[in-house]
Formats: structure tokens, sequence, C-alpha cells
């Protein structure tokens, strides 16, 4: 349940034949590709927004824009790595949009994946999730599309269309805020320890 | 904790945790939405070959009747057009230059034209393809508009032209003779047809100095109803000429915003149209400052440079322009007035 709930969406196999249809104006087929690959996107997108409002907001309008520029799609198998980036933009204009990040709470599981180890404790996680507000949208998708789901650095820089460089930069800045956000959390607890 | 390993696994176990299942609401919400959205037609030819738009359109017509009127034309030539044409470099052959390819329909199936969507006449024929110290365009010989310019980087075999209207750098390989290029896959059908030849022609604009620094400049934007709005509330148009405006120069119907932007770059300058974010090229031509107060965009169209004479304002980093060329008919004036009147301009 836990591995359900929490756990990345399992990689989907889109079919090109679908995708070919859907160019064509297939409504039904572009809602079996949309049920194949919504999962995927709104986990994105929540992980970029960290808000669960704005990343629906951001799905829906992807998908519906993914609709409208099917016809112009180039290669339908790169199907995947194009609606990914129009859901990246989809989440730069909700991020626009409401500039004021709203809280969610959030209930966590106690047996989380990832927790097991000591690698990530629930200040860890907290400390994060605040820094995080605090990192730009762009750097944001790139710290996402890189570590949750896993794309090299080139990758994530094609599916923006962005020079690696800049790719590279994003991702440095954002590990930067996010390594200073655990350092400061450490802190006073390396300061109760000498204390102690 | 905070080393770099670490501080991996930490992001990367607090990245899992969240949702990954989208609401169902959301997906069905989208799927309603889309049962009465339509899709956007592909006009692209296998390398993104611009649309036309209202204002080339509206030339492109006063051209065809011109020409019918017995050759009256208007001809106007920068200084920088003048001179001899460029020869190749010397030295091993490079991918710098003019190239031209003719293909037709079959020819161009056979490279591989996926879908029918792609199969139209605007995709085969006569084409132009010039590098030239770092920039790249692409024409169809004979067709209206088309081929902004935009930037490339080559060599070990490899050109990178990126694309402004997909945003997408293409990584294409290359032989190149002093007489042919041959493009492999990797980038858009089009150019891997047949081998293009080297021709020598006129060299690229260079930059132009004025009262303008090159660059982007941005209109402001407009809501599609207030465009729709202003076509109605002109008198001197008729009911079609109403339509023609919102459907077919303009082709914002159903949109929700639209914008201009104007791209002076290289002594080009390239104007571009934003319907609801998606961008496309419109068209380009030369430009010049003969005063500063004065600009001139020249395009050329069926070997025919076409004139418009703009009043220009600046104001520090922003610009407007007012139309001094008359315009033939009361659409020309709208579309006109709309597509470079509608500023200031401003700095990117």
């Amino acid at each position: 349940v836990i591995a359900a709930t929490w756990s990345r969406p399992p990689e989907v196999e889109v079919d090109r034949d679908l995708v070919e249809r859907a160019r064509k104006g297939d409504r039904e087929a572009f809602a079996v590709l949309v049920h194949q690959v919504s999962d995927g996107l709104y986990a994105v997108a929540w992980r970029i927004l960290r808000d669960s409002s704005l990343a629906e907001d951001a799905l829906q309008n992807a998908l519906v824009l993914a609709w409208r520029r099917l016809p112009k799609l180039r290669d339908p198998d790169r199907f995947e790595a194009w609606i990914h980036r129009i859901l990246v933009h989809a989440c730069y204009d909700e991020s626009q949009r409401t500039k004021s990040w709203r809280t969610t709470v959030t209930v966590l599981p106690i047996d989380l994946p990832g927790s097991s180890d000591g690698t990530s404790t629930i200040d860890d996680r907290d400390e994060l999730d605040r820094a995080f507000r605090h990192v730009s949208i762009e750097q944001r998708a790139v710290f996402v599309l890189h570590h949750y789901l896993g794309l090299p650095l080139v990758e994530v820089a094609e599916l923006l269309g962005l020079p690696a460089g800049t790719a590279r930069s994003r991702l440095h800045y954002a590990t930067l805020a996010l390594r200073d956000a655990l350092v400061a959390a450490a802190e006073p607890m390396a300061r109760e320890g000498r204390l102690a | 904790m905070t080393d770099d390993r670490s501080l991996e696994r930490a992001a990367r176990s607090w990245l899992d945790e969240g949702p990954s299942r989208a609401p169902d609401r959301t997906v069905e919400a989208a799927l309603s939405q889309i049962q009465t959205t339509p899709q956007e037609r592909d006009l692209r030819i296998p390398w993104r070959f611009p649309k036309m738009n209202p204002m080339t359109r509206i030339a492109t017509a006063l051209v065809v009747v011109a020409l019918a009127l017995g050759g009256v034309y208007l001809v106007f030539r920068p200084a920088s057009d003048i001179g001899p044409p460029a020869t190749a470099s010397p030295g091993p052959p490079t991918i710098e230059g003019t190239w031209d390819v003719l293909y037709t329909r079959e020819e161009m199936l056979a490279a591989g034209i996926s879908d029918s969507g792609e199969d139209n006449p605007g995709n085969y024929g006569h084409f132009r393809l010039t590098f030239e110290a770092g920039r790249w365009r692409m024409i169809k010989i004979g067709y209206a508009s088309g081929g902004g310019v935009s930037t490339y980087t080559a060599g070990d075999g490899i050109a990178h032209l990126y694309s402004p209207d997909d945003d997408v750098t293409f990584d294409i390989p290359y032989t190149v003779t002093a007489t042919s290029l041959t493009f492999g896959r990797g980038g858009p059908v089009g150019f891997r047809v047949k081998p293009w030849t080297r021709i020598t022609t006129e060299p690229m604009p260079t930059a132009v100095a004025g009262p303008l620094k090159e660059g982007i400049y941005d209109g402001p934007t407009l809501q599609v109803a207030d465009i729709v709005a202003a076509v109605n509330a002109d008198a001197r148009l008729t009911s079609a000429d109403r339509t023609q405006i919102i459907n077919d120069l303009f082709e914002v119907k159903d949109q929700t915003t639209w914008s201009a932007s104007i791209d002076l770059h290289g002594g080009v300058l390239t104007q571009r149209q934003a319907v609801d974010g998606a961008i496309q090229v419109g068209s380009f031509g030369r430009y010049a400052f003969p005063d500063d107060h004065t600009l001139v965009y020249t395009e050329r169209i069926d070997n025919i440079d076409v004139v418009t004479v703009f009043e220009l304002t600046v104001n520090g980093d922003s610009f407007t322009l007012h139309r001094t060329t008359p315009t033939e008919n009361a659409i020309d004036e709208f579309v006109s007035g709309v597509l470079f009147e509608s500023g200031p301009f401003v700095s990117r």
C-alpha cells in the first residue's frame, strides 16, 4: 500500500499507434494516453510545485494543451518527453499565477521508503521542503527531472530545450540551496551535541 | 549528512515522498475539456517552415496584383545589398555558404515523411539553406515568407542547428565537399531528401547601426476578445473581412491572448506572434534606419522587395511604430496596425 501511495509511478510504455491516432484527432486514443501518463505527470508536477491544487491545475492545463498541439508533434516516439516539457511549462505558468505558495499539510506514513536507512529524517524533510520553496521554479524543474525521474542532465537539458550548461547550473543552485538548508538544520543539533 | 552522496540520498528519499497518482477528478476534467477543444492544424513542413503571417499574406496579394497590372512593383535595395556575390571561401570545404536543393513530392515521401500531415505542397520544391557566421536560414524559393534567422555551430561533421520555433537544437551529421552538402538523420527530414548544391549568392545582411540596439522587443499582450471587438467596431470592414481577419489572418478564433514581438538581429527583422503562448515566426526581412526616426522594413517576396516605412519613436529601451506607407485596403490597415502599431515594443 505504501509503495502504491508513495513510490514513483511505474514507467509506462506509450503506444506509438495511440499517439499517431490521437495526432489525427482521435479523442478516444488520446484518452487512453492520458490514463497512461497522468499519474507520472502529476507526480512530477506535484514535486515541482509542492502543492496539490497547483499541480492539479498544471496537469489539466498540460493535458489540454497537449491535445491541442499534438498534430504538431514531430516524432511520436518522443511523446513522453514532449508532454513532460509541456507539463513543466504548465508548472511555470501556475507558479507565476500563484506567487504565494500555499502550505499543504501532508500526513506522512510512518514507514517511509528511503527513511529506513536513516538518510532522511523528519527534520531533514521539513528543511528540504522549506528550502525547496525558495528555489526558483526553473531550478526545481531540473532538480525533479534529474533526481526524481532519474534523467541524466543531458536528457533534462534536451527535454527542457536548454543548453546543457544551463541545466547543470540550475541543478547546482538548487542543490546548493538544499545543502545550505540541511546544514542549517544540522547546526542546532550539533550545538546541542557539543553542549551535552 | 551534507556531503554530496548523503544529500543526494536525502533528496531522492524526500522526492519519493509525495503522491504518485493523479486525482481522477483532474483527469476527468481534462478529458471533458478536450471533448470541446479543437486541435491546432499542423501547417509545418519537415523543418517547420513558418506560416505566412497576416502582413505577408497581404503583401503577397499586393505583389500578385502588381504583377498582373504590368509589373508595377516596389523596389528598395539597401546599400548593403549592392556588391559582388560571395564566393566560396578557400581552404577545406565547410558548411558555410549557400546551398540549394530541389526535390519532388515522391522524393520527399521516399525519404520518410511519416504521416499525411506533412505531405503537402509546402514541403517539396526548391529550397535554399544558408550558413554564415554562426547563423543559418532556410527559405523556400518562390514562397512568400518564412525562414527566420537562427544560430548554429558546426564541427566534426555535426551541425547543431537551433530552431526557435521548436525551441530545440538539432544535431545533424553531415558531409561536405566543395560543391555538395549531404545531411544524415537527426534533423528535419527535409534536410536529407537529397544532397544540397553549393551556390554563390548575396551574403546575409549584417548588423545595421541606428537608434535601436539589436535584440528582441516584446509588444503588449492583447486579449483576443479585444481584437475581435476592435474588428467588429471597424466600420470599414465587411462581414467577410472580419471573418478573414479573425479566422485566417490572425488565426485567433477560440484563442485567448495574442502578442507580437520584433527581433532585430544582424540586419534582419524577424516578426513573431504568440497565440496563447504558442510562438511562431510571422515574417522576416531586412531593416534599415535612414534616420533616427524612420524604420524601413523590406520583405523579399517572390524576388520582389516589398517595402514598408514606419515612423519610429524611441523611448529608452522601448519604441513605437507608426506606418507611413499607405495601406491598400481596410484589412491591410487593420492588420498592420495590430502587428506593428500596438506597441510599445519593450526590450526583453
